[in-house]
């Protein structure tokens, strides 16, 4: 008899990562896949580039160190927001090994958008806002 | 241990990426009112310095993956060796004519 637990998704995402290696930090493993960083940290690009979503801040040097950092930031979030997310859209929504790439690439672009809708699911808030930090409240 | 050689690839790397990512911003390829044109030229500035984001991303990234675990050459998308003196002469210029602009513009 068929194990009820187990999908092709899963079968197909254990395969993989048993090619592709996985990030340790002290021997710890990390859980995440080089290849879905690259992935979403591009995705993370190209929403810097279409759709601004690290404004500048100002035209002073303090400024502009400060808004490079943040942009940083921000791509490596949205590199491990892929990393992490990618794999359990594959697992949750049935999702084929070949879209893997594309979908840490969506996910990495609109990293604060899925993070936003998912965590307003999962705590029954329906799709509301983060709220913003303090000093931010004007941006978009 | 990093040698001078990797040491330079990396801050390169960094300053490019740092470049790229403001430039990268300031990009308005889908904005309203542009002509062919600049619609043209605007386009060929955003995925300019996409890959060279991404180019110096994988140059900052390579010696933390290298020590996080990720055997060199274990994927396509990044070879994480050691930088030979083509790639860091490269991204080393870049790098420079990003200090020089910045320098010129005060």
């Amino acid at each position: 008899m068929a194990e009820p637990a187990s999908t092709t998704a899963g079968v197909t995402f254990i395969a993989a990562t048993a090619t592709i290696p996985v990030l340790t930090i002290l021997g710890v493993p990390l859980g995440l896949r080089v290849d879905l960083l690259v992935a979403g940290f591009a995705g993370a690009l190209v929403a810097i580039i279409l759709l601004n979503t690290v404004p500048a801040m100002g035209d002073t040097w303090v400024h502009l160190v400060r808004t490079t950092l943040r942009r940083m930031a921000w791509a490596l979030a949205s590199s491990a927001t892929a990393g992490y997310l990618t794999p359990l859209a594959l697992l949750i929504a049935n999702v084929p090994e070949a879209l893997m790439l594309s979908g840490a690439f969506a996910v990495g672009g609109g990293a604060k958008p899925v993070l936003t809708f998912l965590i307003g699911r999962l705590s029954g808030k329906g799709s509301q806002s983060l709220p913003a930090k303090p000093g931010q409240e004007g941006q978009p | 241990m990093m040698d001078a050689l990797q040491i330079i690839h990396w801050l390169a790397g960094f300053v490019v990426l740092a470049e790229a990512l403001n430039k990268a911003e300031r990009t308005c390829p889908l904005a309203v009112g542009l002509s062919a044109h600049e619609r043209l030229l605007a386009w060929l500035k955003a995925v300019a310095w996409f890959f060279l984001a991404l180019g110096a991303a994988g140059a900052v990234a390579a010696p933390v993956l290298l020590a996080m675990g990720v055997p060199s050459g274990a994927t396509h998308l990044l070879r994480l060796e050691r930088p030979t003196l083509a790639e860091t002469a490269v991204l080393f210029g870049f790098a420079v004519l990003i200090v020089r602009t910045r320098v010129k513009e005060g």
